[in-house]
């Protein structure tokens, strides 16, 4: 189920809020629980409930029985709870592994050896990469003892908790587990209500009325068979760095719009990114949980900063490396994460010389340099990556599109219009807005009860339901690939 | 808290009510301005010059006496020479192929232009197969089209497919297409035939694929179909017809999904008593016909598919009398 369809947004939510609320309010809590653990496996079995149930009720039991072990169990000696933990680990990769990176391998093999391995074709499960590497630090947390004994329940809740579960944010059992557990959450709270409903209309806005926009003009660009000219391309690429910002984004407000109507808080994924004055600062704003988990649970563990400039260099290329692989099973992935894990090389070398930058220069580089690696994130193959690259150095020319009005009876007739001067026309405005909304998200905690709130949710609100109810409206969120 | 629950309540009792007023006024007003020429999208208005051009030559020839109507989406408009037709059959004919975006459209308009007598061949791209039209199926090329230049299909579909045209007016996306280049004023013949789609196109022969078909299992529901409702309108107004394959660039090996896929078709068209003319591979062309996309024909194929429904109308003809 889509976050940005009627049925969510109109039905699934409103049912699955008042029936959590209606349980606590009779004290039937462990009900309420088992509830709200039922609809979240539905929320994620909606589509295919026969592929996709049975895994994450194993995943869950699974690592729920492995922590448990690593918690409870009296090891005689270290290695034999290390094994334990060793044991999960390569289980979580290794459903991670087949699911996600089989054919990939295959693929490979195929391209080294020169054989005709067939590839299995394994349908990717939504979130699996979300939930494994959630459960995956909850291991490794046990074993260092840093958790205590939790409740199945609760616990199969922090892992399906419906608002995370298929594009996170990637959330940390310590923030989460004492929120579950917590009475006072448990009933309805009308500020966390009217905040969380403002966040996720505000989400389903960046969705569904900036991403899905600019995607029409980042798909024109990048599905492109034509050659682009200079300014087709930068618009294209502009379009797409604002598409995965406001997509992903929007994503996770709505995410965190809605846990908070549950009087759970997530934690913050963004920090308006594309104001990041270098790289390192990007990846403090970007997908701030996914930089936390890569900090938290790889580069501390290779030895971070502490092992030397070589190693500290080398651990950074190997946490991009990684990061970039998570997000998909391509080269282009791979390529985009070492770009990034290469400027943020450069970037830290750069300190130790102790030359400041202007800020403006500082952000016009990062900035540059974030929309080059969206290139390899987006392109299909190195071959779109490099026609795009080629366009954008003005080697297809540099042909201005027209700025013409709309084609409409009373006003003056124009014809022989390109779609590209659609762009000039809308994408100005359009990206006004953008960064103009890139300050929202600072708004709901600000929220108050008044009727110019109430007209600004009513009006979100509205824009949105006209899209997601308009004819051929379908739209998937991008991190739900990955 | 009190002042939160207040708040609450009345911003949900105002989004669900704001929406069902705006809708109510939206739905009066629209009646004024859909389907006026007042807002017209970039390929509405080539599916409209060819609309009227052939509207005037149907005009014409029921002037005359009965027609043959070759109706469908585009690969009737590229894939048949009425012209000859007529002038090999002796029949008047009238190529009525449109575009297949226009999805279910098509039959509502057909009925303006067929007359007791006249005889209707459909050779019917798959997607007719694969959407099984019904009255709220609308995708966006007729929705386009309508909020340009038909009022009176406007206002005769229900209120969810009116609520949907008017969301799509809102789209931003939807505006882009309002600017949209019309890349080829594509030439008419007296019978409604493109006349200048000569060879092969070098770009799409690069990428081309042949059409995989694939039409889902019939249920019971294809009562609701608009497609059937066009056959039992036909019949009730005495008006011959018959389905016919379209042509489509293919390989000529037909995998077993897609023979499931024919058999699903002849299964519909049988049990609503229309005959199915040839075979589905009689329809299939090879790349060195094909012009622009994979239903497009170019003068070639265009010459050699005429060549066969001259046969079969022949033949046809023959054994009516």
């Amino acid at each position: 189920m889509l976050f940005n369809s009627w049925e969510y947004i109109l039905l699934y939510v409103p049912i699955v809020l008042s029936v959590y609320f209606l349980l606590n309010k009779k004290h039937l809590i462990t009900a309420s629980t088992v509830w709200l653990v039922c609809a979240s496996l539905f929320f994620y079995g909606y589509l295919n409930p026969t592929y996709l149930l049975p895994l994450i009720l194993i995943s869950i039991c699974f690592n729920f029985a492995v922590g448990s072990g690593l918690n409870n169990l009296t090891f005689n000696s270290k290695i034999s709870k290390r094994a334990l933990l060793t044991f999960g680990i390569v289980c979580n990769l290794a459903l991670l592994g087949y699911f996600k990176y089989m054919d990939f391998f295959i693929t490979n093999i195929n391209g080294l050896l020169h054989c005709d391995l067939s590839l299995l074709h394994v349908i990717l499960p939504l979130g699996i990469s979300f939930f494994t590497f959630t459960q995956s630090a909850y291991l490794v947390d046990s074993y260092q003892g840093k958790t205590k004994e939790y409740d199945f329940l609760n616990y199969a809740l922090f892992v399906s908790f419906f608002p995370h579960l298929v594009a996170g944010p990637i959330i940390h059992h310590a923030e989460m587990m004492p929120q579950f557990e917590r009475l006072k959450n448990k009933f309805i709270n009308w500020k966390n209500l009217s905040e969380g409903l403002f966040l996720f209309l505000i989400g389903l806005f960046k969705k569904v009325i900036i991403a899905d926009s600019l995607a029409k003009w980042a798909n024109m660009g990048f599905d492109s068979t034509s050659p682009l000219s200079c300014l087709e391309a930068l618009s294209s690429l502009l379009s797409y760095t604002f598409q995965i910002y406001y997509d992903f984004s929007g994503y996770t407000d709505m995410a965190l719009g809605i846990s908070k109507m549950f009087n759970i808080d997530l934690p913050q994924n963004f920090n308006n990114p594309y104001k990041a004055i270098d790289i390192q600062d990007f990846w403090r704003r970007w997908h701030m949980t996914l930089s936390r988990f890569l900090r938290d649970y790889l580069y501390f563990p290779l030895g971070g900063s502490r092992k030397g400039n070589v190693r500290t260099y080398v651990n950074i290329l190997i946490v991009f490396f990684i990061c970039g692989l998570w997000h998909g099973a391509s080269w282009m992935f791979i390529i985009w994460g070492t770009l990034h894990g290469l400027a943020s090389a450069i970037n830290r070398l750069w300190q130790r010389t102790n030359i400041e930058l202007p800020r403006w220069l500082s952000w016009i580089i990062t900035f540059s340099f974030v929309n080059f690696a969206w290139i390899f994130f987006r392109a299909k193959d190195l071959a779109v990556a490099k026609n795009m690259i080629k366009s954008l150095l003005g080697l297809n020319g540099f042909a201005v599109p027209k700025i013409y009005g709309v084609t409409i009876k009373y006003l003056p007739h124009i014809s022989n219009i390109a779609d590209w001067d659609t762009i000039s026309l809308f994408l100005p405005p359009l990206l006004i807005l953008v960064i103009f909304i890139g300050f929202f998200h600072k708004i709901p905690s600000n929220l108050k009860p008044t009727l110019c709130y109430s007209i600004l949710m009513i009006t979100l609100f509205i824009l949105s339901m006209f899209k997601v109810l308009s004819p051929e409206y379908t739209s998937s969120f991008i991190y739900f690939n990955f | 808290m009190n002042t939160y629950k207040k708040f609450f309540i009345k911003t949900l009792i105002l989004m669900l009510t704001v929406p069902i007023i705006i809708a109510i006024i939206a739905l009066f007003a629209s009646n004024y301005f859909i389907g006026k020429e007042i807002i017209r999208y970039g390929e509405s208005q080539m599916v409209q010059k060819w609309m009227t051009q052939k509207k005037q030559a149907s005009l014409e020839l029921s002037k005359k006496g009965p027609k043959i109507v070759i109706l469908s989406g585009s690969n009737t408009l590229y894939g048949v020479n009425a012209m000859k037709i007529e002038k090999e059959t002796g029949v008047q004919t009238l190529n009525y192929g449109l575009h297949a975006g226009l999805g279910p459209y098509i039959f509502y308009d057909a009925k303006r232009i067929l007359k007791k007598g006249d005889t209707v061949f459909i050779p019917l791209e798959y997607c007719y197969y694969e959407d099984n039209y019904e009255i709220n199926n609308l995708p966006s090329t007729l929705v386009e089209y309508t909020i340009g230049y038909d009022n009176s299909y406007y206002r005769q579909l229900p209120i969810k497919s009116k609520l949907k045209i008017l969301a799509y007016l809102v789209r931003l996306d939807s505006l882009a297409a309002i600017s949209k280049t019309i890349d080829n004023e594509y030439k008419l013949s007296p019978r409604g035939d493109a006349i200048d789609a000569f060879e092969t196109d070098k770009k799409y022969s690069k990428k081309a694929k042949p059409e995989e078909i694939k039409v889902k299992k019939l249920t019971n529901k294809y009562k609701k179909w608009e497609l059937y409702k066009f056959i039992q309108w036909c019949k009730e107004n005495d008006i011959k017809i018959y389905a016919i394959a379209p042509n489509v660039y293919h390989k000529k090996n037909i995998s077993k999904e897609e023979q499931k896929s024919f058999d699903e078709i002849k299964k519909f068209y049988n049990l609503v008593g229309v005959k199915f003319i040839g075979k589905f591979e009689d329809g299939f062309f090879d790349l060195k016909y094909i012009y622009e996309t994979n239903y497009h024909l170019n003068i070639d194929g265009q010459d050699i598919r005429s060549d066969y429904f001259i046969r079969k109308i022949k033949h046809e003809l023959k054994n009516n009398h």
